[in-house]
């Protein structure tokens, strides 16, 4: 991160699902990776946040937009859509190929009898 | 398809239950990490790094209220035992996903150590999020085979008249570990003794240590 950057986001105060974690994970991964500074991150977050504020009535306060912990996090959604806009945007993965990857995903847990480690096949 | 995990030999009855598919946002996080892993821009291990660095604010510490009360208690903990979904709603906590919830408790004579093969039955509404080791096939496997071995990694030495009772989590059925009180905490209340109970112990992996010192 240079030093000019803008400060990481926050996690939440608790995380409420694995998947949150794991996206919150991601993204900061990445950006240590140098793929994007957090200004850009930023840029993109309020972009769907904005996006999504005029979508208008689909999520309720409980998903997070009335910001109800106060320390600026979102609900973690956006970081999700954020991130697949972001890479997007950077050419580094296709709509497509995220579609393609997440049934991939769920096929694998539908077909991988429960007790045995879900893998997609090589 | 069997692994290692020696399910031959052990009591399974969900062998051939599908796995849960996860919900849509979740599949999506996990397309983005197969991605941007297969494409070499994240390594998984670094991702189990970070979350392991947030542990602390991952889940709500509702297992350990639940333990603490068991240990106050009399009238919960035969309640718990009866029926631990019930029992623990009465703390305003529930599963998420609709799972039950069953208490096993250890003992001087009985040690309890829980393992699933799929992170999707680790009771996260209660524990809080799983540590990346019980994921990993060496955790799974030799959790099943050699729980005595798998306990030493974790420092936990267990005499060889003591009994290990290894639980596999179903899609069905969630266990939670009721450690056993630990000594010198005579007369201390809930909040104490909830703030001595660590995600591990619940999951057998730890037992909790003697009371350093004069309640907090």
């Amino acid at each position: 991160m240079s030093p000019s950057d803008d400060p990481a986001p926050s996690p939440p105060a608790v995380f409420e699902a694995p998947w949150q974690a794991s996206i919150f994970a991601l993204v900061v991964a990445l950006h240590d990776r140098g793929l994007f500074a957090w200004r850009d991150w930023n840029r993109v977050l309020v972009q769907v946040i904005a996006e999504q504020d005029a979508a208008g009535a689909a999520r309720s306060p409980s998903d997070g937009i009335a910001d109800p912990a106060g320390d600026g996090a979102r609900h973690p959604a956006d970081w999700v859509r954020a991130l697949e806009i972001l890479l997007a945007e950077r050419s580094l993965v296709t709509p497509d190929e995220l579609t393609g990857m997440a049934e991939a995903w769920a096929q694998a847990y539908r077909t991988t009898p429960h007790g045995q480690p879900v893998t997609l096949e090589a | 398809m069997h692994d290692a995990a020696g399910h031959e030999d052990h009591d399974h009855d969900h062998d051939h239950d599908p796995s849960q598919v996860p919900s849509d946002i979740a599949l999506r996080v996990k397309a983005l990490e197969s991605l941007m892993a297969a494409k070499g821009l994240v390594d998984p291990a670094a991702l189990d790094e970070i979350i392991d660095t947030y542990e602390t604010r991952i889940g709500p510490r509702n297992g350990a209220r639940v333990v603490a009360r068991a240990w106050s208690d009399p009238a919960f903990l035969q309640r718990l035992r009866a029926d631990a979904t019930a029992a623990i709603a009465e703390l305003g906590f529930g599963g998420r996903q609709g799972e039950h919830m069953r208490v096993v408790e250890n003992t001087p004579e009985v040690h309890n150590l829980v393992v699933c093969t799929l992170c999707s039955c680790y009771p996260w509404a209660v524990l809080g999020l799983p540590p990346a080791w019980y994921k990993s096939s060496a955790y799974r496997a030799q959790a099943v085979i050699a729980p005595r071995q798998v306990l030493a990694t974790f420092g936990v030495d267990l005499p060889e008249t003591t009994e290990i009772r290894v639980w596999d989590s179903t899609a069905e059925i969630r266990y939670l570990v009721l450690p056993e009180r630990p000594a010198g905490t005579e007369g201390w209340d809930e909040d104490a003794l909830a703030a001595l109970v660590s995600r591990d112990s619940m999951i057998g992996v730890a037992r909790l240590p003697a009371a350093a010192g004069p309640r907090p």
